[in-house]
């Protein structure tokens, strides 16, 4: 199997991960709930987690990093926390629904406003829209990094300033970003970075969280058992435990230090520039298929390791399938949970196929999906292309 | 005996949070000779607690004073001396002088420090 899906998630993980996850089922007792070996061996493993995080992303301490089951829940927490009845908020089209939903329950349940800046059909964001929307006096500006489909990676450092100069606050997704290239949430200039663990980070799923900058105050999504404070009716008021309820993941986080800890021993950058060059030959290489078309990627700042294609008028999901039946090729196809960002790109019809690279891919599966997209083409374009 | 039975507080640690209310006041400890250390002063059996916020600024007090060499561990609180955290990093009594000063000049964050008669061994730790 070639599996090219690792913006959904990566299949592949060092085998740290894994070894990390299996040690941790068999020794952990509660964390937090305690202060005998197997509690603390569990709190460790959290702790470690979270100043690798910290350290990774930029967060200023491991108390800034709160835990959540992924990106989606992080997103939620942020945005309902910071975004008040009644409140603006601007995003892009560019975004995830874990962005978009919780921004539209937000405008139907509790009569926010929300602003769309625009993506142009390259991939890149209409920062005149952005300033526009910014008019709109925000209270939160909550975007992500890079799309999740065309891999463009947007200039949130500029977003962020111009925010701040709105007097908004900045929510970063960092979903396609944080492992796959240098992340740096305080240089950024993000009040909150929401990551996800099992991407880029290597992480098990059910893993992720947000990283809160000094100052950001978020009520908490959630409350219940906290391990402390037993005798308050109501949840610690502190980070990280503020944001945390009931007990996290440490199974799951002992694979995330893990997973980060390889990432820290081989360096974002090397793993950036590696997807990099794959994503680069694969696009030059189906760039020469007939009826093939790009979409974006060279519409931001940066490219994450992603490439996003369509062959001509076929269906997305007929080349996911056919990549898969026939050459045991791992892709996605279809909307990928960005509904604008494919109205932007006009494929909300045709859906897109998304390949997607990681640290663990070669130069010769490259080659090998080139060469098998290549014969799709061929099948199903026959002398249309 | 009681929980607090056995702990003397020596006052609020700078930044500390008020002193606790009276009936929950530890009283002077009864068995000086519990207090006596059976091999030599780090395994002394009067031990400082210091108490923290949450079991995540506990773990990482933890960590940043073994860091600095300090044969601290992590032990429960007793319950009588604080309903909150749970945690606390133990201290020996031939160590608390320049803990303190550590906590003082790293500016790291706790809640109180706690003398205890009769404590558990602060010497001991099967974790690290």
């Amino acid at each position: 199997m070639i599996y090219l899906d690792n913006a959904a998630t990566t299949m592949v993980k060092p085998p740290e991960v894994a070894a990390a996850v299996a040690e941790a089922l068999t020794s952990f007792g509660g964390v937090g709930r305690g202060v005998h070996p197997a509690s603390l061996a569990a709190g460790m493993a959290v702790y470690d987690a979270r100043e690798r995080v910290a350290e990774l992303l930029g967060a200023p301490s491991a108390g800034h990093v709160a835990f959540a089951l992924n990106v989606t829940m992080a997103l939620n927490i942020a945005i309902d926390g910071l975004l008040g009845a009644g409140e603006t908020a601007v995003t892009t089209a560019a975004s995830h629904n874990s962005v978009l939903r919780p921004l539209f329950r937000a405008r139907d349940e509790r009569g926010c406003r929300v602003e769309v800046a625009g993506i142009r059909p390259d991939g890149s964001l209409d920062f005149a829209s952005y300033e526009r929307a910014l008019e709109a006096n925000p209270r939160l500006v909550a975007v992500t990094h890079a799309s999740n489909l065309t891999g463009d990676v947007y200039d949130v450092e500029r977003m962020a300033r111009m925010a701040h100069e709105a007097g908004a606050l900045f929510v970063l997704d960092a979903a396609q970003t944080a492992g796959a290239l240098p992340v740096d949430m305080a240089a950024l200039g993000a009040d909150v970075l929401c990551f996800t663990g099992h991407k880029s980070l290597f992480g098990p799923q059910g893993t992720g969280g947000l990283c809160v900058a000094d100052g950001v105050d978020i009520p908490p999504l959630l409350e219940g058992g906290s391990g402390t404070h037993s005798f308050d009716e109501r949840h610690p008021l502190f980070m990280p435990e503020r944001l945390e309820a009931g007990t996290v993941n440490a199974h799951g986080l002992a694979g995330l230090a893990a997973g980060i800890a390889f990432l820290q021993d081989v360096g974002v950058d090397k793993v950036h520039a590696h997807t990099a060059r794959l994503a680069d030959a694969f696009e030059a290489g189906v760039l020469e298929i007939p009826g093939v078309r790009v979409l974006g990627g060279h519409g931001g700042i940066d490219r994450s390791g992603i490439v996003a294609l369509n062959v001509g008028d076929v269906d997305s999901a007929v080349v996911a399938d056919r990549l898969a039946q026939d050459y045991d090729i791992c892709v996605r196809a279809g909307a990928h949970c960005a509904p604008l960002m494919h109205k932007a790109l006009g494929t909300d019809v045709q859906g897109a196929v998304r390949f997607s690279f990681s640290w663990f891919n070669t130069e010769a599966e490259v080659e090998q999906a080139v060469t098998a997209l290549a014969g799709i083409a061929a099948d199903e374009l026959g002398g249309r292309a | 005996m009681s929980a607090a039975d056995g702990v003397r507080r020596e006052g609020l640690a700078a930044g500390g949070k008020d002193a606790p209310a009276a009936d929950r006041a530890p009283s002077v400890d009864e068995s000086a000779e519990a207090a006596a250390a059976p091999t030599g002063a780090s395994r002394s059996r009067t031990a400082w607690y210091v108490l923290v916020r949450s079991h995540t600024e506990g773990l990482g007090l933890y960590r940043q004073l073994r860091g600095a060499g300090f044969a601290v561990r992590i032990a429960p609180v007793p319950h009588g001396l604080q309903a909150c955290c749970g945690m606390s990093i133990l201290a020996g009594e031939d160590e608390i002088d320049a803990v303190r000063a550590f906590l003082e000049r790293e500016r790291c964050p706790y809640e109180d420090v706690v003398r205890v008669e009769r404590a558990i061994d602060a010497g001991r730790d099967r974790f690290c």
